[in-house]
């Protein structure tokens, strides 16, 4: 089997170690014995959504958030088409707002609409760690936020939820979007594992699984829950 | 008369602080509640030197303040690491008469980049060094262009800005206002490559066109000799330019002429220095002197020393900040000899309880792949975070080693492993490691 993953603008979103999740991605498929080729593409470059099985978009300033939009806005049609059939898109940090109608700073700007909400900058920069609930996880998600807008995306289906059942990021067939930035799929290894299991099952319903190895990924985690209770 | 007061109260706070050892803000914050417009109101020398940026603002001040005083002016000068507003304050009180003259030649200070525009309204410097702006501390400063536009802010057009050529990015100050610009610089050297080394840069594309940036080298990350592939933006003629730099040597030539003679290998120390010689050479002082000032320094940017016919080497890192770590990796890379490392710290940040360690993934570990390692010993809090970076980096399993304490890691380094030591570690880490390497106690 042979997996192609699209590591989309990975010069310019690339803000807070978001490339620790095509690293996460790579290794375990490759520890199934799965070719995995990874295509670094970005705004000089021609997409062809025909070709990937995973798409990656990670977090950037905002200023490099807005010089990848105008280039993805060429692809609106293809990547509706791509989230339709089932295919795989994976989204950390701000690039959530992509997806959106709009972004409103100091200007409008449009967005892909493919989703109906509009990401609002906030007068204060939201930045905070979050331990979230999520419907397909059973143990909890582990994050960390940093970004200036806000989207109201309530009615759609979320990622996760926080303990007061607020909903965050955005769920939708094989579309993950969430805020929480960096290599979040090393963090949460049941989260990583879910997507990798998925993306092969999709491929091959027969594929025989070899047991994954998050001995030291899990620990990092384990003692991240430990210290949080303690506070 | 509040200027009096203030200064007054404030100057026996820092003898009762002296006393007690306690920190210098407290001074600057008590006098600026008695008169909030204290600031304005010092008689200030003739020449300021303001130096800011993500790293390296402490050591570039102390090499220029210290050169001004070799060359017999004197100088007011923030050399404790103060560089928030109470500090910049707690500074000028101490150094001020009653009615807040400052009786000095010259005042270099360093500033935090966020406070800049606080402090340059009343402290309006001739000339403002900004080393660089790294990915630093995400947490408080978010991202390098909040930082830049913060910058941005505190400058005016009347002053004379000390900038690094080798570093697009810096450049965007000159794009959009037209400063009077000194551009210093490293040419090519044996140490440059061509073949970019790190992965998760700043800047890839033209801060003017948003085209492609080329390079025909590099000498660290986004620093080296580049220019656009579209517009004719490129490094700029740069006015004082390294060009000679050898290590071994401990050789630093300037515009073919002028050699310093103390330069450590460390890439970053040989950037502040010239940072320094261009601020020395622009306030008047004999380029000759500058260099006999700054190789009279001692070196300080990394511990050294023999342990067991085995080299050990110490180097200060500044967690949540990949830049610096890369740094010591690019160090590390030059060396083609067997390796022990440690990696680890005690704390993640002393500003704030955070505990996001994604920049880890930012440092460019997989630098260490192609490296003869014996062991890579994670050791402290975040031991098996470190652990999980670097079996991502594709280091066998088998040379990771995780231990809890540094006593513990010490102990181990020195009965189990081989090859030459690199500490790689956080500020808080490197005090104590030394110690218990050299078998004393903490």
């Amino acid at each position: 089997m042979k997996i192609t993953i699209a590591n989309l603008y990975y010069d310019l979103l690339n803000l807070y170690g978001d490339s620790g999740n095509i690293k996460a991605l790579v290794k375990n498929l490759e520890n199934q014995n799965i070719k995995v080729n990874v295509l670094n593409l970005s705004i000089n470059d021609e997409l062809d959504f025909e070709k990937y099985d995973f798409v990656y978009i990670g977090s950037g300033t905002e200023n490099n958030q807005k010089l990848a939009l105008s280039h993805l806005m060429k692809y609106k049609d293809e990547i509706t088409k791509y989230i339709e059939n089932n295919k795989f898109l994976f989204v950390t940090g701000n690039s959530i707002e992509l997806f959106g109608k709009q972004i409103i700073d100091n200007d409008k700007i449009n967005c892909l609409n493919i989703f109906n909400y509009e990401s609002i900058k906030q007068e204060k920069r939201i930045v905070k760690e979050c331990t979230l609930k999520c419907d397909f996880i059973k143990t909890y998600i582990i994050g960390f936020e940093n970004h200036d807008c806000i989207i109201d995306s309530n009615k759609y289906n979320p990622m996760f939820k926080d303990k007061n059942n607020i909903k965050e990021g955005i769920h939708y067939k094989n579309f993950y979007a969430t805020y929480l930035l960096g290599p979040i799929l090393i963090r949460n290894t049941d989260l990583l594992k879910y997507i990798i299991t998925k993306l092969i099952i999709e491929k091959d319903k027969n594929f025989k699984f070899k047991k994954f190895d998050f001995s030291l990924e899990e620990k990092a985690y384990n003692n991240y829950i430990k210290c949080m209770s303690k506070e | 008369m509040k200027l009096f007061l203030a200064i007054f109260i404030s100057k026996i706070t820092i003898i009762i602080g002296k006393l007690l050892h306690k920190g210098s803000s407290t001074p600057g914050a008590i006098a600026l509640k008695i008169d909030k417009n204290l600031m304005s109101k010092f008689t200030l020398p003739k020449t300021i030197i303001a130096v800011t940026g993500s790293s390296g603002k402490g050591s570039t001040s102390k090499m220029i303040a210290d050169a001004i005083k070799k060359s017999g002016k004197s100088v007011v000068h923030n050399e404790k690491g103060s560089n928030l507003e109470y500090g910049i304050a707690t500074l000028l009180i101490e150094n001020a008469t009653l009615t807040g003259k400052i009786k000095k030649d010259i005042l270099v200070f360093e500033i935090d980049e966020r406070y800049t525009k606080i402090v340059f309204k009343n402290i309006k410097p001739n000339f403002v060094v900004i080393t660089n702006i790294t990915r630093d501390q995400p947490p408080r400063q978010g991202h390098f262009d909040l930082v830049y536009r913060e910058i941005k802010k505190a400058l005016t057009n009347d002053m004379h800005l000390i900038l690094n050529g080798d570093d697009p990015y810096l450049q965007k100050f000159n794009l959009e206002k037209n400063f009077k610009i000194t551009y210093y610089g490293i040419d090519k050297n044996k140490y440059s490559y061509t073949k970019n080394k790190f992965s998760n840069l700043n800047i890839n594309y033209c801060p003017r066109c948003s085209s492609k940036l080329n390079y025909n080298f590099y000498n660290f990350e986004y620093l080296g000799n580049y220019y656009c592939s579209n517009c004719d933006f490129k490094t700029p003629k740069i006015d004082f330019l390294a060009t000679k730099l050898n290590y071994d040597k401990n050789e630093l030539i300037i515009n073919d002429k002028y050699t310093i003679n103390n330069c450590s290998d460390i890439l970053y120390s040989a950037y502040n220095t010239l940072a320094a010689y261009t601020t020395l050479s622009l306030i008047g002082i004999d380029e000759n002197k500058i260099c006999k000032y700054l190789s009279s320094n001692k070196k300080t940017t990394y511990g050294f020393y023999e342990f067991n016919n085995r080299k050990c080497f110490i180097l200060n890192n500044k967690n949540e900040n990949s830049a610096s770590f890369n740094q010591s990796l690019l160090f590390l890379d030059e060396k083609k000899d067997k390796k022990t490392i440690i990696i680890g710290w005690k704390e993640i940040s002393r500003r704030y309880n955070f505990d996001d360690l994604s920049w880890l993934y930012d440092i460019e570990f997989e630098l260490l792949k192609k490296h003869d390692i014996d062991k890579i010993i994670c050791v402290g809090p975040n031991r098996y975070d470190i652990a999980t970076r670097i079996k991502y980096a594709d280091i066998d399993n088998k040379k990771i080693k995780i231990i809890q304490t540094l006593d513990e890691a010490t102990d181990y380094i020195k009965k189990n492993t081989n090859g030459n030591i690199y500490a790689i570690l956080n500020f808080d880490y490197v005090i104590p490691f030394t110690s218990l390497m050299n078998g004393r106690d903490k």
